[in-house]
């Protein structure tokens, strides 16, 4: 979950938690996706920032735009540079930037 | 190799005049701004460089910094300081001899990489006093600087066996120097009297810990030179990850989610100080 401004929130994000009015009206419950008419009704009851969900899974999104020979690529490279696999969730994440910033590299993703 | 043969500090260059002039001043309690505005807007050159880094995403700062005054109203005294030493160590070294088997601006691609995330993490973590984070990050790896300029041939050597043997640059400085650039950057970090907090990220950067004790700002070096290593950012001489202690996540009581929710900012603010403190303008 992260929080974001309104200008930052686009169609197709998720709502991750409820946006309130100063009334203490639910505007858009959570897990909403974001459309044009939500982004309106934001703008109309003058909220200036949303939680959105994150990915859950930082490669979802690379895996997407990924072919299996760079996913293969990338991780003969970083076998290279790693001498020790993760054992915890912190190794993890260090190695999902790795991986991150690798296919950003290589699909000239910024 | 017997380190009293071939270690030599005093051949180190002695800190800029500016940053001892600046040391100086800061020591006495009568200092104001203007006297400290004065001494680092007589360098031209790195006064433009302080404020286009105050002005900056690494420090994020929603108003328009247009002088040295304003910088050290809204960075405080420490900070500004600290900038100039990060400026006039850069500079330093950039107008030396290029080198066959050491890249010096990929060094300091790691170094600026290793300081900005230093402050990140400090900033997740809710360190409030942030003054030493960037600085620790941009001098870690300094005693590879003496290696570099004042051992070549063994440093040489160094680098030349990392590539064929792929061990980890410390493991081959102990190896074939007898001694490591944590340890000579900490006998830097003495001879330019550096504060215990700066020469001890120096020292145990590798390590993480203070000989087994915690420590915020060593753990987040520690972390840093990790994440900037995993995210290929510059080279410090060799390519390798190494794993990070495991006490850093007590000390810092920080998230897997938080760590990759750095991404995006490391990417910015490392590219914005990488056009700021390396690209001559």
């Amino acid at each position: 979950m992260k929080r974001i401004s309104l200008s930052e929130l686009k169609e197709g994000d998720q709502i991750a938690e409820p946006v309130i009015n100063n009334f203490g009206q639910t505007l858009i419950p959570s897990k909403t996706k974001i459309t044009v008419r939500y982004i309106n009704l934001l703008k109309m009851w003058g909220i200036e920032n949303v939680f959105i969900k994150e990915s859950d899974n930082f490669n979802s999104e690379d895996d997407m735009v990924v072919s299996d020979e760079t996913k293969q690529h990338i991780q003969m490279q970083l076998s290279k540079r790693f001498k020790w696999q993760p054992d915890n969730e912190w190794e993890s994440a260090i190695f999902q930037l790795a991986y991150s910033k690798m296919v950003k590299s290589l699909t000239g993703k910024k | 190799m017997k380190r009293d043969k071939i270690i030599n500090i005093d051949d180190f260059p002695t800190l800029p005049t500016i940053y001892t002039q600046l040391m100086e001043i800061m020591s006495s309690s009568r200092t104001t701004i203007e006297n400290v505005a004065e001494i680092i807007e007589k360098d031209q050159a790195s006064s433009i460089k302080i404020l286009k880094t105050v002005n900056s995403s690494v420090y994020g700062i929603n108003k328009k910094i247009g002088s040295i005054k304003d910088a050290i109203f809204y960075l405080g005294f420490q900070e500004v300081k600290n900038l100039v030493f990060s400026l006039t160590m850069i500079n330093l070294f950039k107008n030396k001899k290029k080198l066959s088997f050491f890249n010096l601006v990929e060094y300091w691609k790691h170094s600026i990489a290793v300081g900005v995330i230093t402050r990140l993490l400090g900033k997740i973590i809710g360190e409030k006093k942030l003054d030493n984070y960037f600085i620790s990050g941009i001098i870690h790896d300094i005693g590879k600087l003496y290696f570099v300029y004042y051992m070549q041939d063994e440093y040489s050597m160094v680098i030349e066996n990392i590539r064929n043997d792929e061990n980890y640059i410390i493991d081959t400085e102990r190896l074939l120097m007898d001694t490591d650039h944590c340890q000579i950057g900490w006998e830097i970090a003495k001879k330019w009297d550096l504060p215990n907090s700066l020469s001890n990220s120096i020292l145990y950067h590798y390590d993480g810990s203070v000989n087994g004790n915690s420590d915020t700002l060593v753990s987040c070096v520690h972390l840093a030179d990790i994440i900037a290593r995993a995210m290929d950012l510059g080279n410090p001489g060799d390519i390798y990850v190494h794993r990070p202690n495991p006490s850093i996540w007590d000390t810092l009581n920080i998230s897997p989610k938080e760590i990759l929710a750095l991404e995006q900012p490391i990417m910015e603010q490392y590219s914005d100080s990488i056009s700021i403190l390396l690209v001559n303008k």
